[in-house]
């Protein structure tokens, strides 16, 4: 997302928005809070430090150290599509069509969608500019949700290993995820301050989540039979 | 059964420290939070006069300040926020082995690679004449190159306390104080008490078994931790226990001080001590994040009040013009007793030193840590902890003096009576002397101590040796032994580990102001 330009109706009048394009090359989607139960349909959800701020991201995973295992050539397989995926090549954007893109990102080119017509903003236009600040304000959401989980000490790391037939191995570090035993230790208020926010519910769908990992493998070693892999969870104390 | 018995084999349930600087809200902090932790039932009154001012002795700390602020339950990010706090990954001493433009050394947080397995010293020693050789502190591990750099020792992305290279803080220590009462009170249940203490009520044995305050008010206990600084209320004032000086081992015995404030709001914050040889003393220099703490420790014996004043404002330069200075009295020494019946001196009360390697926090730190996890349940067994803890201190004690002495001992020094002095094996303690001898041909060794856990372990020594050039003459080094090989691959994760940190560790100056922003995660 380095190459950030403003969506120009002269310059970008023929550019195109394919959302089944969408993904390839992302690892990682951030997500909003209301996302949490479609996306765990599909994907193991975790939280990712900010790398500038240093507090947790919820994010669900779609790789395995490789490229995006649901995102292919014939679109997105999976039940449900991250708004941050969906919306990865857009940003906000102060004046002309509000709206800033990524020219690189595999959903922009020749086909879907116009994005111009006749020099002009389509709707379509509008409408991502909608879906981005309703985005912006499910991730805000999702960081609160975070901030509480984090300050009831529920978050633990989540370090996974990645073992090759070769018995090469590749450790995935810098996620956390919940931790079930300091949730089952929660004292009566704490439940029931959790519980009234609605963050107990999410924090048991997260943890749940984390057997998606299982089918991340799968879906990498139907990708790659020739270099198939076990994804192992390490021991915290490890 | 008398009441001097009752007493004695009653249980200690009543806790009071005296005094509320640093040593005080550490002591009633430590004492509390324990007492909750293990639900003892142990309860802390904190009695502090309201007219006499706290010294604010050490704005520095040892990386054991994390553990006890863990314990006592404050968050890392609340600690910087409170305490203007900035991270401190060890001291640079400039001029101290010789005057030459640009000489100094590092004695860095970070123990030397594979520390554990091997001893690199001998390693390092034989390849050292070698031209543009790394000195001892580059060559062992990488914290002295975050530190010329100005790099953190973590990142925002790290948990509390922990760091990718070992540190500790420099801090305002009257905002500490601060930090530590309200936790004290508001957290941990310690109770206040604003009096002077009037009168010291005792049992025929000698006990405290009250404080009587100036408006009449009595403040009983089991035990009483006296933290009444200089004053040393209990222990000098009730007991007369002696106080050993040590002016003829370390000759400063005054010190200076200015707060400078920073060029520009996003100047700098040096990441560790720096310490700069004088012509009769050191000049410290600590970064905060609101300014830097400066001064001037020295030997009136050796130099002028005016004249020490005016050399530091030469090292702080034209920002000092408008600064006023503080001057400090050290009467270095320590008491020849710190427990004494039930009264237990922590702080200044118990001793100060020159804050060379900033030794008065970790003191008051280790003091509570054996008063506070060993407390005893009974009046009856408090003689055991005391003979305990008074060996134990006298040791500590003992060893510093011997640390910070060996700084001056072994300088190159010969401009001023001040480093001359130091020199003379006549001003170094026996134990030293012998150790010096021993280290000229073996390396620091953790057989060469009395005790498992010394405040300064044998890394200490040989950062301070190797850096000021002392004369050693190892055994040879044969590059083809088992061990060498061991060395090679600890050196090269060591090289590993530098570059990585070069690369990923944010400067100083925007890790805190991430942290007073952001804060640190907990995980």
């Amino acid at each position: 997302m380095s190459g950030l330009v403003a969506l120009d109706p002269a310059r970008h009048g023929a550019l195109r928005f394919d959302a089944a394009a969408a993904g390839r090359g992302r690892a990682i989607a951030q997500l909003g809070r209301g996302e949490i139960a479609l996306a765990a349909c599909d994907m193991p959800l975790c939280f990712a430090k900010d790398g500038g701020t240093g507090r947790f991201n919820l994010v669900a995973l779609m790789a395995l150290g490789g490229d995006n295992l649901f995102a292919g050539a014939g679109g997105f397989h999976a039940t449900y599509m991250p708004q941050a995926v969906l919306l990865g090549a857009f940003r906000l954007a102060e004046g002309g069509t509000g709206l800033a893109i990524d020219p690189a990102d595999a959903s922009l080119g020749a086909r879907g969608a116009a994005l111009m017509e006749r020099g002009a903003a389509t709707s379509l236009v509008n409408e991502l500019r909608g879906a981005l600040r309703r985005l912006v304000e499910d991730v805000a959401a999702a960081h609160a949700l975070a901030k509480a989980l984090a300050r009831h000490r529920l978050l633990r790391p989540w370090r996974l290993v990645l073992r090759r037939a070769d018995a090469r191995e590749h450790a995935i570090d810098g996620l956390y995820t919940i931790d079930e035993e300091a949730l089952a230790a929660l004292d009566e208020a704490a439940v029931v301050a959790l519980h009234r926010d609605g963050a107990l519910a999410a924090a048991a769908v997260i943890a749940a989540s984390r057997h998606q990992l299982e089918r991340l493998r799968q879906l990498h070693d139907a990708a790659h039979p020739e270099d198939r892999i076990v994804a192992d969870e390490l021991p915290v104390e490890d | 059964m008398s009441a001097n018995q009752r007493h004695d084999d009653g249980p200690v349930t009543q806790v009071v420290v005296v005094g509320g600087g640093s040593a005080g809200w550490i002591a009633a902090c430590r004492l509390a939070a324990q007492a909750q932790r293990t639900r003892s039932g142990v309860a802390v009154t904190l009695v502090e006069s309201a007219r006499i001012p706290t010294v604010g002795v050490g704005e520095g700390t040892w990386p054991t300040m994390r553990n006890t602020l863990a314990k006592i339950g404050i968050s890392e990010t609340d600690f910087v926020r409170g305490c203007d706090a900035a991270f401190k990954q060890g001291a640079r001493f400039a001029g101290w082995t010789d005057d030459s433009p640009g000489e100094g050394y590092y004695h860095p947080l970070n123990p030397p690679a594979g520390a554990t397995e091997l001893d690199l010293a001998p390693h390092w020693l034989a390849q050292s004449d070698a031209p543009a050789a790394a000195d001892f502190a580059t060559w062992v591990d990488f914290q002295a190159t975050l530190c010329d750099a100005g790099l953190a020792p973590k990142s925002i992305t790290t948990p509390e306390w922990v760091g990718q290279a070992n540190y500790a803080y420099h801090l305002d220590a009257g905002k500490f104080a601060t930090l530590l009462r309200e936790h004290a009170v508001e957290r941990l249940g310690v109770r206040h008490v604003i009096g002077d203490v009037a009168r010291v009520e005792q049992a025929d044995g000698g006990d405290v078994t009250a404080l009587v305050l100036a408006d009449g008010e009595q403040i009983a206990g089991d035990l009483f931790v006296d933290c009444t600084g200089f004053a040393a209320l209990l222990i000098g004032g009730v007991y007369g226990v002696p106080f050993r000086r040590c002016g003829d081992v370390l000759f400063a015995d005054r010190a200076i001080a200015l707060q400078v404030p920073y060029d520009s709001e996003d100047a700098p914050i040096t990441c560790h001590t720096v310490s700069t040889a004088q012509a009769a003393g050191w000049i410290w220099d600590i970064g905060l994040w609101t300014r830097r703490g400066v001064g001037h420790v020295y030997s009136s014996a050796h130099i002028g009040d005016d004249e020490a004043e005016a050399a530091l404002r030469r090292y702080v330069g034209p920002a000092a013009d408008a600064l006023s200075a503080r001057r400090i009295t050290i009467d270095g020494g320590h008491r020849e007793r710190f427990w004494q019946n039930n009264v237990v001196a922590v702080g200044l009360s118990a001793g100060f030193i020159e804050p060379l390697e900033a030794s008065a926090l970790m003191l008051i730190e280790a003091s509570m840590d054996a008063i506070a996890d060993r407390l005893p349940r009974t009046r009856g067994a408090m003689h055991v902890a005391a003979r305990q803890f008074n060996a134990a201190f006298t040791h500590h004690w003992a060893r510093i003096i011997e640390f910070l002495k060996l700084h001056y001992a072994i300088t190159k020094r010969t401009d001023t009576d001040f480093w001359r002095d130091n020199a003379s094996p006549a001003t170094w303690p026996d134990g030293l002397a012998e150790r010096l001898e021993l280290w000229r041909t073996q390396p620091p060794a953790p057989q060469d101590f009395e005790h498992a856990r010394e405040v300064f372990s044998w890394p200490s020594y040989q950062y301070v040796l190797h850096g000021m050039r002392f004369d050693a003459r190892y055994a040879a080094i044969d590059p083809a032994a088992p061990e060498s090989a061991l060395a090679r691959r600890h050196l090269a994760r060591a090289e590993r580990a530098r570059a990585e940190a070069v690369q990923r560790l944010p400067r100083h100056r925007d890790l805190i102001r991430a942290v007073r922003e952001h804060g640190l995660q907990a995980v």
